[in-house]
């Protein structure tokens, strides 16, 4: 678990301080809404459809139970008794007033959380993989170089205003879980003669006109990571497009440069920066590794008896326990996918019952995903049971992590100002399906995401089964698309049908399963595995299908 | 459970091509639409303005009313004087959670 | 009026300034960089950050040491940050702007997370 500083805090504290005052002048009238708009976009307020959204930047993912007490505090009192999970690891409120945003950053404040720089032209917040601290096969852990690459690029004067916004995503693992090569930038730790270093790439993105990065630097020694840092923003800073809105990303300055001439210019810039480049000491980074305290297992939990679960805890168990690098323990993911619930949506009294939780068997530690669930990295495998009984009455067990029923879905037009359709009533109409039909099991590992316009919050270009909410005649219509990936097989999925009402997508959707259970050479090979193998046309035969 | 339909909701007659214009209040952040006389929550007392005057009408209003209302937006009815879903949907909250829409607030305060 | 890093008005420029494009690549002025006492950069909207890069090829890599000037659409909030990017000179025409950005410039740096590496 991360430990705040006292300067910490007080970089919080000052900053809502400013947004307060900020906040008085917009409303006493002494500043002007286009004067005062990137100033609350800087602080993760946007205006939606039905009221003010604050993103609250989860580091990493990663908080606490007092921090999520907190969130459910604020839920209560400000907005309306529920948080969302989004897709970057990040809780968003969808209800405030303006005028009670300035408390809200306070009480943020108090507990070391805040809500900068998840919105605007800038480094946005910084998203690992879950598993970071505890996966099994980690070259290193990847909240320390996280960290402090958050704390260089947060606020930084020359990076502030970027020709649009920059995600920055990091693993540690071999195994990719967290789209590293699907960002503006993106580090894999490696090692290399023993030693830990970086693999460095850019110019991915998973948003409008989607793209997989290229590899920038093979191997970095950790304390030049920031130097190389430096450098792509700078490039991308200075060259990359400012007269297009869709056409500012880092992705597009890549492709108009070519991967070999924009490899160039990074690492010419890194050559420049001389003596003014900065360095990542490696007293610094064992200082920002240090502040990442490790929880103190208990080393007899290796002599711990087999946990005594019932049929239906043990199936819970098979499914949404992860291995964990400390013998005894394990990571817990919890699905906040119910069939017919909405995606990532957590309520008050749920996120009290799982801080108790949290603090009882995971040393008061949680973590959101991007698949929209919540992860408690440190259980005791014999507490498992406990948990489940805990987890029971507060609607916390679904147990569906990594299959077809664990839906990832933006809030689509329910809630935002961009959307072209509806996201959630599809998934709920999929996610009743599947479970009417029991099918997750058989499945396998299978990922549905659906995005409700073509900024494709809910990654749909990389998911086996990518959905794009499209606008026709003012009705929801979905175009189905196939075979995406962000791991080491990253690519990205291709249409596989045209515009196709909810219902019509929903009945699409079961017969590409349904195929995929036909074609498949045995119940070894995923469904990713096997879209490889036979390509699209069996899926679209699927789709066409109707009738 | 399932979200409400929003199709047909809301029909001018014989508006076709004619627009709206919405807004959020500064504060509150909720959308009102403006009736010809004053903003309004109620999306029924929404004026329907030609098409030629409304781009000038939405910048008079946010001089004007620019420390109120922000965001403003000129929205096309659409064919048939159909109003768009996405105004639909702001009027009566999220189609997934009726509960959390205008109804919210009154069904708190007779909770407390 | 041309406001100093501290928020103080200050006097009129007598010498020649050298104006650079937020477009133009400063690795082809190097000679006339090198001989210029004062340069302005420009912010044609202060949503366009390059003039911020800029300001650190110049005073980083160049090596320039003379007054940097920042002109154009000056965001009040951002003026301590293009201070710490290496701006000395704030150019604003509205009286009203002016005062407000002397305000701010008035204030000490914006608190900092634990430094990393080196901002400056």
């Amino acid at each position: 678990m991360y430990r705040a500083e006292p300067v910490d805090i007080a970089v919080l504290k000052e900053r809502a301080h400013d947004y307060r005052d900020q906040v008085e002048r917009r409303l006493s009238g002494a500043m002007s809404e286009d004067h005062f708009k990137p100033l609350r976009l800087m602080n993760g307020l946007y205006l939606q459809l039905h009221a003010y959204m604050l993103r609250v930047a989860v580091p990493f993912g990663c908080y606490s139970a007092a921090q999520l007490r907190v969130l459910a505090t604020i839920s209560r009192r400000y907005d309306r008794h529920y948080a969302h999970v989004t897709t970057r690891q990040n809780f968003q409120f969808n209800w405030l007033k303006l005028s009670d945003t300035p408390e809200i950053l306070d009480l943020l404040a108090d507990y070391g959380l805040h809500a900068i720089q998840t919105s605007g032209s800038c480094v946005r917040a910084i998203t690992v993989d879950p598993h970071a601290g505890f996966g099994r096969h980690e070259v290193g852990d990847p909240r320390w170089i996280a960290e402090s690459i958050r704390r260089w690029t947060s606020l930084h004067p020359e990076f502030t205003f970027l020709p649009r916004k920059f995600k920055i995503a990091i693993t540690g693992d071999e195994t990719d879980r967290s789209a590293f090569r699907l960002h503006d930038l993106g580090i894999q730790l490696v090692k290399k003669d023993g030693e830990v270093g970086a693999r460095i790439f850019a110019g991915g993105g998973m948003g409008r006109g989607p793209a997989i990065g290229l590899e920038v630097v093979a191997f970095s020694p950790i304390r030049d990571v920031l130097g190389w840092v430096e450098a792509i923003l700078r490039v991308y800073n200075l060259a990359g497009r400012r007269d297009h809105l869709y056409k500012s990303r880092i992705k597009v300055l890549v492709a108009s440069l070519g991967a070999d001439a924009f490899r160039a210019e990074v690492h010419q810039a890194f050559a420049d920066a001389g003596e003014s480049r900065p360095v990542l000491s490696d007293a610094e980074y064992a200082a920002t590794a240090a502040a990442f305290s490790r929880p103190d297992f208990a080393p007899d939990a290796a002599h711990d008896p087999a946990p005594a679960l019932n049929p239906i805890q043990a199936h819970w168990a098979k499914r949404m326990a992860i291995a964990h690098v400390a013998p005894g323990y394990t990571g817990v993911m919890i699905s906040l996918k119910r069939p017919g619930g909405i995606p990532g949506d957590i309520d008050a009294d749920q996120m009290d019952g799982l801080a108790d939780l949290a603090e009882q068997f995971s040393f008061g530690e949680l973590r959101n995903t991007k698949e929209q669930n919540i992860l408690l990295p440190h259980v005791r495998l014999r507490d498992l049971p406990a948990l489940y009984d805990g987890l029971e009455p507060l609607g916390l067990t679904a147990t569906n992590s990594g299959l077809a029923s664990d839906i990832v879905s933006c809030p689509g037009m329910d809630y935002c100002n961009l959307a072209s359709a509806r996201s959630i009533p599809l998934s709920q109409v999929l996610s009743e399906r599947l479970d009417r039909l029991g099918l997750d099991d058989e499945l396998g590992p299978l990922s549905i995401k659906i995005s409700g316009c073509v900024n494709a919050c809910a990654h749909h270009h990389v998911a086996d089964i990518g959905i794009l909410g499209v606008d026709k005649t003012d009705t929801d219509y979905h175009q189905i698309l196939l075979g995406g990936a962000s791991d080491a097989n990253a690519s990205l999925a291709r249409t596989i049908s045209k515009a196709l009402t909810t219902d019509q997508t929903a009945d699409a959707v079961e017969r590409v399963l349904r195929r995929y259970l036909q074609v498949r050479t045995d119940s070894e090979e995923s469904f990713a595995a096997c879209v490889r193998r036979l390509g699209l046309t069996p899926f679209k035969e699927a789709v066409d299908a109707a009738g | 459970m399932r979200s409400f339909g929003v199709e047909g909701a809301f029909l001018f007659k014989g508006a076709s091509l004619m627009k709206i214009i919405s807004g959020n209040l500064l504060d509150e952040g909720t959308p009102v639409w403006w009736t010809g006389v004053a903003w309004s929550s109620d999306i029924r007392l929404a004026a329907q303005i030609d098409p030629k005057a409304a781009e000038s009408l939405e910048k008079e209003l946010a001089g004007t009313h620019g420390q109120r209302v922000v965001s403003l937006e000129v929205v096309p009815l659409k064919a048939g004087g159909l109003m768009p879903r996405r105004q639909v949907i702001r009027q009566l909250g999220p189609t997934v959670r009726p509960d959390l829409g205008p109804l919210f607030d009154a069904r708190m305060g007779q909770a407390a | 009026m041309l406001l100093d890093e501290t928020g103080l008005e200050a006097a009129p420029l007598t010498l020649d300034v050298l104006v650079i494009g937020d477009t133009t690549d400063l690795r082809s002025l190097a000679a006339e960089v090198s001989g210029a006492a004062a340069i302005a950069l420009t912010f044609p909207a202060f949503r366009n950050g390059r003039a911020y890069s800029q300001a650190a090829v110049l005073r980083k890599m160049m090596g320039f040491k003379g007054l940097l000037i920042a002109r154009g659409d000056i965001l009040v909030d951002q003026v301590r940050l293009m201070r710490e990017a290496g701006f000395n000179r704030f150019d604003v025409d509205d009286p009203a702007r002016a005062a407000a950005v002397a305000a701010m410039l008035a204030r000490p740096d914006p608190a900092r997370w634990r430094q990393t590496g080196a901002h400056a």
